[in-house]
């Protein structure tokens, strides 16, 4: 045989070997697949008339635990119930040995162990392994890090947010971002942290002063207004822009008055998220402020101005104001707004003052009835009338 | 007295078994589906007293189906199970017609009195509406009609 003949012989067999471990690689790991669905299957059916009944067969139990399928399975059901089907399943938790399993796991030199144990304690939260998940807050693996946070904020353990938040500046911007989210789980309790870090701002600039701030927003607990109030002046243009997106979230009427200022900034950037928060305010004192952000120079402030008109009482009237005012900015950021609602460009615009009474005119009477059927809720706009149907009322003379 | 048939539909193995042995559990026979497809045509075409459907399913999405069965002219009342507590989804489910939003994580037992009450009513809203004394009900054109 000649050596290119030994060669393609050599590399048929190496193929064919390849495949053969291939093959069986497949054959194996669908099996075991089919092998663990089985075991959830049935971890599932157990678990779920454990919970829902209270019946707990001991014995059977015990042999399972060892079991990683069941351990998740469990896990599964523990973050999706609460009350006392959650407290009976951490107490089966307890009594299989799972709980301090996973708290002496958390010591492993592997990483991977770590953070799978990490992952575990997080889910079941049980305010017995607070203390390990405090100390799991200074491993060197951030998914360590973030998920005993998780598990923190499950069991509600405010007084380590400011612990957490004095070294959040040296994570990364993803890793940051996942610890704040769950602040935000923990919700009102790590306020007084979150402001407690705002007020280091004075100081310098944060990286993640902007992430409190929104965090801040997303929890929208009162108690942090006057902080997000403050930093609509913060030097840095991103803090502002924050804190006016915060106080979007946080919907107050309080807000206001600094908002309607915010909407002067000499950034687009706030004044954008200004007009948009002032439209969640629903309050009547701000249609002045955004009729102005109609003529604003920046075609996003001018989109949301036109939008929160018309959620404010008074705000639609204001678009229509506009419509007939001399700046063609304004002129079609009100129109645009106005087709949305269902009212063409080329509807006659009506002559009353926003807070006046009708005049009677035709053209007048047929936007008032456009209008109050769009605020009695009706999408479909029916065709033009010929003439002012009778009895139609001006939104303004409610 | 005939036993009250409740309807599930999650793709979660872990919260439709749990919720179908809770039902159970006080007397109610249940149907489970994993799909969307195949939960809108059982929720047409099969008698339910009650229906609890996911937000997030494979096939349709949970206010699909119940946009879908609205149009199909389903009556009975249906309960929103989801993990988002979100303001937007909350008022979207409702606004397609659910009856009442419930979150992940949920009490067990408090789920199964909101199931509980929403069938009681939908049974006197049924027997007023034999008797001809029921109250108006909005048609799926929107306009309010009253019962003939």
């Amino acid at each position: 045989m000649t050596s290119t003949g030994l060669i393609v012989v050599i590399a048929v067999g190496a193929c064919a070997c390849t495949l053969v471990v291939l093959f069986s690689y497949k054959i194996v790991m669908g099996a075991k697949r089919r092998f663990e669905g089985v075991r959830r299957a049935a971890y599932i059916a157990v678990i779920g008339e454990l919970a829902a009944r209270g019946s707990y067969p001991t014995g059977i139990l015990s042999d399972w635990a060892a079991d990683r399928v069941f351990r998740s399975t469990l896990q599964g059901f523990v973050a999706l119930v609460e009350g006392v089907e959650r407290s009976r399943l951490l107490q089966v938790a307890q009594d299989l040995g799972i709980i301090d399993d996973e708290v002496g796991r958390l010591r492993s030199r592997r990483t991977k162990q770590r953070v799978r144990a990490a992952q575990a304690l997080a889910a079941f939260g049980d305010p017995l392994t607070a203390r390990a998940l405090s100390t799991a807050i200074n491993d060197r693996a951030a998914a360590v890090r973030v998920n005993a946070l998780a598990g923190l904020s499950r069991i509600g353990e405010p007084e380590l947010v400011a612990k957490i938040l004095r070294t959040v500046d040296s994570e990364t911007e993803w890793d940051a971002a996942r610890i704040m989210d769950q602040l935000v789980a923990l919700g009102a309790p790590a306020v007084p942290a979150l402001l407690s870090y705002l007020g280091d701002l004075r100081a310098g600039a944060p990286r993640y002063a902007t992430m409190a701030i929104q965090t801040l927003g997303a929890i929208g607990d009162l108690s942090s207004q006057r902080v997000l109030l403050d930093g609509l002046h913060h030097p840095e243009v991103e803090l502002r822009a924050a804190s006016a997106g915060a106080l979007q979230r946080m919907g107050s009427v309080g807000a206001v008055p600094g908002l309607i200022e915010a909407m002067r900034d000499r950034e687009a950037v706030v004044r954008i998220r200004a007009a948009k928060s002032l439209g969640e305010s629903f309050d009547e004192s701000a249609v002045d402020a955004l009729a102005h952000g109609l003529r604003d120079p920046e075609w996003w402030v001018r989109k949301n101005s036109a939008e929160s008109l018309t959620r404010l009482p008074g705000g639609v009237g204001a678009l229509q104001e506009a419509l007939r005012g001399s700046d063609e900015f304004a002129r079609d950021a009100a129109r645009e707004q106005l087709m949305i609602m269902g009212v063409p460009a080329g509807a006659p615009v009506d002559t009353t003052p926003i807070n006046g009474q009708t005049d009677g005119s035709a053209d007048g009477d047929w936007i008032a009835e456009q209008l109050d059927q769009l605020d009695t809720g009706f999408a479909q706009r029916p065709g033009v009338p010929d003439t002012p149907t009778p009895g139609t009322r001006h939104p303004s003379s409610r | 007295m005939t036993t009250r048939r409740v309807f599930i539909v999650d793709d979660e193995r872990t919260v439709s078994t749990l919720l179908s042995r809770a039902l159970e559990s006080i007397g109610y026979e249940v149907v489970q589906s994993f799909d969307g497809y195949e939960a809108y045509n059982l929720g047409v075409h099969e008698p339910f007293d009650l229906a609890l459907v996911d937000m997030f399913l494979p096939g349709l999405l949970g206010i699909e189906i119940l946009s879908k069965w609205q149009k199909a002219g389903v009556e009975y009342p249906v309960i929103m199970v989801s993990g988002s507590n979100a303001e937007e989804d909350i008022i979207q489910a409702l606004e397609f017609g659910a009856v009442d939003y419930v979150t992940k994580p949920f009490r067990v037992r408090e789920l199964l009195a909101r199931v509980q009450a929403h069938v009681r009513t939908h049974e006197r809203f049924l027997r007023a509406r034999e008797i001809g004394a029921g109250p108006t009900v909005r048609a799926s054109s929107g306009a309010t009609t009253p019962f003939p």
